[in-house]
């Protein structure tokens, strides 16, 4: 979770529980109205009024935002066509994904990420490489194959394919180690 | 026979699950789709207006096949067999992949059917 989206969450969580606190205070009739009224009325109550507004119009763009991230998750790739429609969902074209990098290029350890980005994809592919793997080869070698192989197996076009080394691993390493690592490694995560 | 012959002889009406489980049958014939044909009215709908029949397909297919060609063989397939068998207009065939499973996923599942 980054520093902006704790922050997020933690005003968000202060301001919706200050709001509860205060309804059952006034439900109680431990505040009373005549009382809030006047504080509103004052400089200080305006200025309240204005920054709980504020906070709540950013609570509903963050959440707008996230009903429009999940649904684009699951959005499919569409190509309209003579006989009807073909539609992919991303998951699958992930796994097809998954296979050219473990069948075809040998790369066991990744993450795919995908975005719709025009009328195409755009693919995120995230790998660890040993000392003795060449990055830059590798990382064209994964351009140039996965250009290619989606867009003649799939037919959506691939507008990017980005390649991240994020971590050097070991040559050699413990079995039950290598296991733990292999779990993690094959999970595949679909970020749209 | 013409169309109107049959019509002036009486109705002929096919029920919207027949072309359901025609469409099923020939979709589950292609190569590289992984549900057998009993499983696979599940996945199919059809919508009949009329003449006129709209399949849809949502399918999983084996991995290492051409997603691109497998979806056109189901929708050329799925039109043909339907067009021929009812007579009925296919005004089009969706497919949509859903997901791919492995070659050993497909063998471990019909092991599991038998």
């Amino acid at each position: 979770m980054s520093a902006a989206t704790f922050l997020l969450y933690t005003v968000s969580c202060l301001f919706t529980g200050g709001l509860g606190v205060l309804f059952i205070l006034f439900g109680a009739g431990t505040l009373s109205f005549d009382k809030a009224k006047s504080f509103l009325s004052s400089a200080g109550g305006i200025a309240v009024l204005f920054l709980s507004g504020a906070c709540l119009i950013i609570l509903l763009g963050y959440f707008l935002l996230l009903i429009y991230r999940s649904r684009l998750a699951t959005a499919r790739f569409s190509q309209e066509g003579e006989q009807g429609k073909i539609e992919i969902s991303p998951y699958a074209i992930q796994e097809f994904i998954s296979g050219i990098l473990q069948e075809e290029l040998g790369i066991t350890r990744f993450r795919v990420r995908l975005r719709h980005k025009e009328d195409g994809v755009a693919i995120y592919v995230h790998i660890a490489l040993t000392p003795q793997e060449r990055v830059a080869e590798i990382g064209s070698r994964i351009q140039e194959t996965l250009t290619s192989r989606v867009m003649e197996r799939t037919g959506v076009e691939v507008k990017e394919v980005s390649v991240l080394v994020g971590k050097i691993r070991p040559l050699e390493q413990k079995p039950q180690e290598k296991d733990e690592e292999d779990e993690e490694g094959d999970d595949s995560e679909n970020e749209l | 026979m013409t169309k109107e012959e049959a019509r002036e002889k009486g109705h002929v009406s096919i029920s919207q699950e027949v072309v359901t489980a025609i469409a099923a049958i020939a979709a589950s014939g292609v190569t590289g789709i992984f549900h057998r044909e009993e499983g696979m009215k599940r996945y199919v709908e059809t919508e009949v207006e009329g003449e006129n029949v709209k399949v849809t397909v949502r399918a999983t297919l084996i991995h290492g096949n051409s997603l691109y060609k497998v979806a056109k063989e189901i929708q050329t397939r799925v039109r043909t067999e339907v067009e021929q068998m009812t007579g009925l207009q296919v005004s089009g065939v969706n497919v949509d992949i859903q997901r791919l499973v492995t070659p050993e996923e497909q063998q471990l599942s019909k092991k599991e059917e038998e």
